[in-house]
């Protein structure tokens, strides 16, 4: 996965690099493992590191940059972003291409694809070319202008607003566009291509796939503040932790408590719904961290560790809804579970906001192959007796579709339900 | 053939809707324009009128062709040849000139004269200013004014120069203050060089930046009575989806539209409004009340200044904001252009209500207007704004038949009619006006005769998501946002009090923003 944003002036005079950096604070979510920005002013100069934001950027470093356009990214790859880079488009993207690959693999293969374009007929054929193939959302910077795409099956976000006259924004997150002061907004339709550059802002639609909007970005890989499709995501998120007291209503004498981040408005709405208290169950040691995107086990476990310190007062002698945002391999869930107990929880009830996931994705989400999913192998009994807890229960696929209130036609869930999902 | 002669000044859509509504009228409208606009020329020969070519900006010119024709009035169109006196020069000769004179004029010529005037009568919907001299002198107020939220403002240069150089500027995150303050501080360096100021003392100003809803209301005054339009919303990002820079307006929209659901408690109907559809989804009875009496306790400052009384059209540029509602953002000295195009085509007594302006008889006439949600969207050559020049002398390609049968009228801009061939100026070209029940079909009726017109190898473009649902809902919830808090404030009395902010060790201190 790649977190994507950038910035266009339509006034020279603005050099947008520390724009650029405050608003790729709002993408960390989208990928912790490098980090890049790059700007334009009669050439292109970019910082490309490994890391997070906070790591990679910082406002000193970001301060030698210069130029009316630029991008930033951020990606769950350990590998610089722009170190395939080198010609004159550089590009950002988030999803797969069939035949190519995904993320930064394809990216590159757009940047050299692409890197004799300058007008927006050619970027157009040759995207309507590649249509059949390219699921994702890209934006590429050239010697004077920024294009952004989003394919025609909408599988990932891509946002626009604008910073008054002065600035045209894009990116996963609508939080980027509002940490800088930028005003309206909306999404880039499936199959919508703009075209920035001195003569203003031109706009395409091609492709006719049909819709596939992830709705992993609906429970998990969203910020809470984002938009997508209109659709507001915390609004979403709260409605789960609804749908999720209503298929499985919790014992009158219990307390929800939510695993932070993602499950925050889940808890609400299942507290909400339920009408049970909802407890502050866990606080953080250290800094945020995507504890789910990290690559490696080790790092899974450590980042849980640090983030789910139980608050002794909120669980002793109760019994606890702990709620969460999915299972993957179930490891940081035992560890949760483990240490709730430890702490004097009565019984822990697990609830995950998600269906159960069992197949990887084929669109450039990090979902591990079926051999490590949990949920591939075991039934809701087994993984509640693997995690140590006295219950457990997944949102139904029903409920996660009336809580996005989309067509399901409409939604991508192979992870969830197999590629028979309108899968190609 | 119309019975009354009229004489028309002005060469662009705008000037194309008026002569079309004078002729409708019963006018003959004979025109003199800078450049052969191939509308109005149909037009004034349909009504008999004849035409003259010459420079607008000349009272000479003027004077000479008013002679030639002897009207029973004059119409001046744009503000130009207002600030270069062409209605003074008329009204010396005799002639009946609907367009004030030079000095009256002032209200949207000087934007500095304009604030100062609200200021010293009080009128309701007031920014805060402050006028420069050179931009070191901004440089050192920009120091002392560190303290605010949003220090987000509009840099305007002093004298009105057809919407150039008016520059908002965002500035409401701490952390990216430093990068508006260089580009204030250059934006003003940058009008004094272009001398986009020309003869006034003070060069530019900062002008605290509204946040709400924009739309223009247009009044026909006699100096005694006034006789406003319904309300217009104008549309000045150049770029769709609300990207880009400020230009004269990519189109406009006017009257019902659809209901979006957001709370508005209070009434809808106002003295003025003689039918709930002359107000648009974002503005109610009260606000387009309180819009007229600012821009009547104008016309009468304006009158005490200078003995003068205001005869022709004053439109008030407005934002529904947060602190004030009604609020002026700037003034027209005549109609505006698009918003003109949304009215004039379904007014049937234009000629009625200009022969009442000239006997001060306003309050006579009533307004007889179609009950009609319209839609006005413009087509520019690529290179509008910034790069004008390069978007000259392309031909256009329309078929303004087809365009006809599907319900959209055509309006010329910048168009010129040169051998048989029209050929565009490099501003907006072409005008599509459509009528309906609701705005978003008439939006959608003109992006359906989008195929009808286009320029030879050159690229002609506009804002298609003016109107649409997606748009209208974004003006809105910005208009909601506006109401509110200033109904909150109307309630307990305080609309437009002092903004204040507590610093520690000073006190309060006034801010000029947020």
């Amino acid at each position: 996965m790649a977190g994507l944003l950038g910035i266009f002036a339509f006034d020279e005079a603005w050099n947008v690099s520390r724009f650029l950096y405050f608003s790729m604070k709002a993408i960390r979510n989208r990928g912790q493992e490098s980090s890049s920005m790059v700007t334009y002013s009669t050439e292109f100069s970019e910082i490309d590191g490994l890391g997070d934001v906070e790591e990679v950027l910082s406002e000193e470093k970001v301060e030698s940059l210069r130029g009316h356009i630029g991008l930033g990214g951020v990606s769950t790859e350990r590998r610089k972003i722009f170190q395939g880079q080198k010609g004159k488009v550089r590009v950002l993207f988030s999803g797969v291409i069939k035949g190519v690959g995904e993320n930064l693999k394809a990216a590159e293969y757009l940047s050299k694809e692409m890197n004799s374009f300058r007008e927006l007929e050619e970027f157009v054929s040759f995207l309507e070319e590649l249509d059949e193939r390219i699921y994702g959302s890209l934006l590429a910077l050239g010697e004077g202008f920024l294009l952004s795409y989003r394919d025609s099956s909408g599988i990932r976000p891509l946002l626009k607003g604008n910073l008054g006259f002065d600035l045209a924004i894009f990116s996963s997150e609508l939080a980027s566009i509002d940490v800088i002061g930028g005003d309206y907004f909306m999404d880039l339709n499936p199959g919508e291509i703009n075209f920035l550059d001195k003569y203003g802002l031109r706009k395409e639609i091609i492709g006719e796939k049909k819709r596939k909007f992830c709705v992993f970005e609906y429970v998990y890989l969203s910020r809470h503040d984002n938009v997508w499709n209109s659709i507001h995501v915390e609004e979403v998120r709260n409605e789960i932790g609804r749908q999720l007291a209503r298929e499985h209503p919790p014992e009158e004498d219990s307390v929800v408590i939510a695993v932070p981040e993602t499950a925050r408005p889940f808890a609400n709405g299942f507290s909400q719904e339920a009408g049970i208290p909802q407890r502050l169950g866990f606080e953080r040691i250290g800094r945020h961290v995507r504890a789910a995107i990290k690559p490696t086990q080790y790092e899974r476990l450590m980042g849980i560790q640090l983030k789910h310190n139980v608050i002794r007062s909120a669980v002793w002698g109760k019994k606890v809804y702990v709620l969460d945002d999915s299972v993957v391999r179930g490891n940081t869930l035992r560890n949760t579970v483990y240490w709730l107990r430890r702490r004097g929880a009565k019984e822990v009830h697990v609830r995950i906001g998600s269906p159960h996931l069992i197949h990887p994705c084929r669109y450039g989400i990090e979902v591990p192959i079926r051999d490590e999913l949990i949920a591939a192998h075991n039934t809701e009994e087994e993984i509640s007796r693997i995690i140590g807890a006295d219950s457990f229960r997944y949102l139904s696929t029903e409920g996660l579709i009336k809580a996005i209130g989309l067509k399901e036609s409409e939604l991508c869930m192979e992870c969830m339900k197999g590629a028979s999902n309108g899968g190609d | 053939m119309g019975e009354t002669k009229t004489l028309l000044i002005g060469s662009g859509a705008r000037e194309h809707s008026i002569a079309q509504a004078l002729h409708r009228s019963g006018a003959r409208v004979s025109v003199l324009m800078d450049y052969l606009n191939p509308g109005i020329r149909k037009v004034s020969k349909e009504s008999g009128g004849e035409i003259f070519l010459g420079d607008t900006n000349d009272p000479g010119r003027a004077v000479e062709v008013s002679k030639k024709v002897n009207p029973e009035f004059v119409f001046i169109g744009p503000e130009e040849p207002l600030f270069r006196g062409v209605s003074d020069h008329l009204i010396e000769e005799g002639f009946h000139v609907i367009g004030p004179p030079k000095e009256l004029a002032m209200i949207e010529m000087s934007k500095v004269y304009m604030r100062r005037l609200q200021e010293k009568y009080s009128i309701p919907g007031r920014l805060r200013f402050k006028p420069f001299k050179s931009e070191r002198e901004l440089e050192e107020f920009l120091k002392e004014y560190e303290e605010v939220i949003d220090a987000s403002v509009a840099l305007k240069p002093a004298r009105q120069a057809g919407g150039k150089g008016v520059k908002v500027i965002a500035d409401q995150k701490v952390f990216l203050r430093k990068e508006a303050r260089e580009l204030e501080v250059k934006h003003g360096k940058r009008i004094i060089e272009e001398g986009l100021s020309g003869e006034l003392e003070e060069k530019f100003f900062l002008e605290e930046r509204g946040y709400g809803v924009e739309y223009t209301l247009q009044v026909f005054s006699d100096g005694e009575h006034v006789l406003p339009l319904p309300v217009v919303h104008d549309h000045p990002h150049y770029c769709p989806d609300f990207m880009g820079s400020e230009c004269g307006g990519m189109g406009s929209v006017m009257g019902p539209g659809m209901d979006y659901g957001i709370e508005d408690k209070l009434p809808r109907r106002g003295k003025w409004v003689l039918q709930e559809n002359y107000l648009t989804p974002f503005i109610n009875g009260w606000e387009y009340d309180r819009t007229v009496e600012i821009i009547q306790k104008t016309i009468e400052a304006m009158e005490k200044e200078t003995g003068e009384k205001y005869k022709g059209v004053i439109s008030g540029q407005m934002m529904l904001t947060p602190y004030w509602g009604p609020t002026v953002l700037e003034y027209y000295s005549r109609l505006g252009d698009p918003e003109a195009v949304n009215v004039l085509p379904i007014v049937e007594n234009l000629l009625e209500v200009c022969e009442a302006l000239i006997d001060e008889k306003l309050n006579r006439v009533k307004l007889e207007i179609e009950n009609k949600a319209t839609v006005v969207k413009c087509f520019a050559p690529r290179g509008y704004p910034d790069h004008r020049r390069e978007g000259k002398g392309k031909e256009l390609l329309i078929n303004e038949s087809e365009i006809e049968k599907r319900g959209v009228r055509v309006y010329y801009g910048s168009i010129y009619l040169d051998s048989g061939k029209m050929l565009t100026g490099g501003s907006r070209a072409v005008e599509l006006f459509s009528k309906g029940d609701f705005i978003e079909e008439c939006s959608s009726r003109i992006e359906r005769v989008t195929e009808y017109l286009s320029l030879r190898n050159w690229e002609l473009f506009h804002r298609p998501e003016i109107g649409s649902e997606n748009a209208m809902r974004i003006m809105a919830e910005e208009a909601q946002k506006a109401k509110w808090r200033y109904q909150r404030l109307l309630k307990e009395g305080r609309l437009g009090e002092e903004r204040v902010s507590w610093l520690p060790r000073k006190g309060k201190v006034e801010v000029f923003s947020s």
